[in-house]
């Protein structure tokens, strides 16, 4: 990790919430310009993990975030949404102050959605959703993203436009994400590191030959079928 | 004295608009119906007690907020109402029917009569209606990002929490200060009709904002006018005014290939 910055660790790291244990001593350190990929199972508590991160969610242990690298947050869904006709411009600027309209234009830019700036945000697309809620992130000026589960509801296509567009983000910007995925070929091509996990860590580390069969089995429970794609 | 009410009709509708805003925006239509007619309660209790009922509901009306908002998370918002609202609804019931109150009197906080708002009301209403208005210039950011998606806003750094229980106080001041005018059961009417309109028609934050206070003061001077010619309450009027309108916007909007 010669002359990388390091820009957030965790450690031991542990959430309980209505007395059950949700995550248990979970470390890690995340680089500048580094994609994490985090996996486990349904119910692992990857999705905690991130909300921990943004201190939405009580927990133990150690959250370091270096000074100028606030997460921006792109959540699972939107499903507690009212009925506020946002347009995504509005979406994009939501709480903040002191932005200008160059900013935003900027941010649209990187992400490719200036055409849909005065569309409601309600009737965007989710892969356009999700653009936006990056440009937002960007705005906020954050250097680290936090996915989750970004693309499982996109088709093949939004999927590919969204990984191209991270890949710039971490080439260009040098901006660092936290990614929850199930997609073991994408991680396998697009992380820097993995984390797998389920309450506990189990694995943290490159997305190289550790990451075997053995593993997700054991990750997953040991009844899964895995087929590692090449990729 | 048209003049006078109608100044005063404008003001409350410029309050209560704002609040319409948020109430339809966060989804607490229900809520407002609720802390309202909860509020029926507090009437009974300050008539009994011999004490001013607005004054009594201005202590009693945010308490109702405050139970609603801190309802457990197994307890969704909606039942917590649903059980408060006609509890305190027949506790006013049984009070007045057990101390033989003046009917009128209870009739004019259910149905609200703006002719017969007087000089302290109008006072009591400035008061609160400044620290209403105040309330939402100063959390304005945090109250639409809270509304759009409490989880974003969160992420983002916003005590949502406090955003939370803060509207809730603040909602109930206001529907206090609009009962003498719209009364109990027609004032919810007013806190879903405004933004519900402008909703139908407003694209962007401070579009649909700006046009929930207009609709929301057009309504009101229309149904005052209407009730002031034909002679009829001024509540009601308000309220089928804005139907009126909820009704040609939507078709106008069905017309225009939007729905
Ligand atoms: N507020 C809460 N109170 C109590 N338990 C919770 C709360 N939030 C989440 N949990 C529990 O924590 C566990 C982990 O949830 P989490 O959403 O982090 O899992 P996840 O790994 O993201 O799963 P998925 O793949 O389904 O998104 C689950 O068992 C869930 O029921
Ligand atoms: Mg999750």
């Amino acid at each position: 990790m010669e002359g990388k910055k390091l820009i957030l660790r965790v450690r031991n790291l542990s959430v309980v919430l209505d007395g059950k244990k949700i995550l248990e001593d979970i470390s890690f350190d995340l680089y500048e310009g580094e994609i994490l990929a985090v996996l486990g199972p349904n119910g692992a508590g990857k999705s905690t993990l991130l909300k921990a991160i943004l201190g939405m969610t009580p927990y133990t242990g150690e959250v370091y975030i270096a000074p100028g690298y606030r997460p921006g947050y792109i959540p699972q869904a939107l499903v507690d949404m009212g009925k506020l006709p946002a347009t995504a411009r509005d979406v994009i600027v939501m709480g903040f102050r002191g932005y200008s309209r160059e900013e935003v234009l900027e941010a649209a830019r990187k992400l490719n959605i200036e055409s849909h700036l005065d569309d409601l945000f309600v009737n965007l697309s989710g892969g356009l959703k999700q653009r936006t809620l990056i440009a937002k992130a960007l705005v906020y000026g954050s250097r680290i993203l936090l996915l989750d589960e970004p693309t499982s509801n996109l088709d093949i296509q939004s999927q590919r436009r969204f990984y191209d567009i991270l890949k710039q983000l971490k080439e260009k910007e040098k901006i660092s994400a936290i990614m929850v995925s199930h997609d073991l070929g994408v991680v396998s091509s697009y992380a820097d590191r993995v984390l797998c996990l389920n309450v506990k860590m189990f694995y943290h580390g490159a997305p190289g030959k550790e990451l075997n069969i053995d593993l997700i089995r054991k990750v997953y429970g040991h009844d899964v079928g895995v087929i590692i794609h090449d990729h | 004295m048209i003049t006078e009410v109608l100044i005063y009709g404008t003001l409350v509708s410029i309050v209560s608009g704002i609040l319409s805003y948020f109430v339809v925006s966060r989804n607490v239509e229900f809520a407002g119906v609720g802390i309202s007619h909860a509020a029926f309660g507090g009437v009974a209790i300050a008539m009994v007690l011999g004490v001013n009922p607005v004054w009594f509901l201005l202590l009693f009306t945010p308490l109702v907020g405050v139970l609603i908002a801190s309802s457990p998370k197994n307890l969704s918002e909606n039942t917590a109402i649903g059980i408060l609202f006609p509890f305190f609804m027949s506790l006013g019931i049984i009070l007045i029917y057990l101390s033989q109150q003046n009917l009128s009197l209870v009739w004019s906080y259910l149905f609200g009569n703006i002719f017969l708002v007087g000089r302290g009301d109008f006072l009591l209403f400035l008061v609160v209606g400044t620290l209403v208005v105040l309330y939402v210039l100063l959390f304005f950011r945090d109250l639409v990002f809270s509304s759009f998606s409490r989880e974003l806003a969160r992420a983002y750094g916003v005590n949502t929490t406090f955003i939370n229980y803060s509207f809730m106080v603040v909602l109930s001041l206001g529907i206090v200060v609009s009962i003498k005018m719209l009364g109990i059961v027609l004032l919810s009417a007013f806190l879903v009709l405004p933004a519900s309109i402008s909703f139908l028609v407003a694209r962007g934050v401070r579009r649909s904002f700006i046009l929930t206070i207009l609709f929301s003061v057009l309504m009101s001077i229309v149904g005052i006018q209407f009730s002031y010619w034909l002679d009829l309450p001024s509540g009601a009027s308000i309220v089928v005014v804005g139907t009126a309108f909820y009704i040609l916007f939507y078709l106008y909007r069905r017309a225009s290939g939007k729905a």
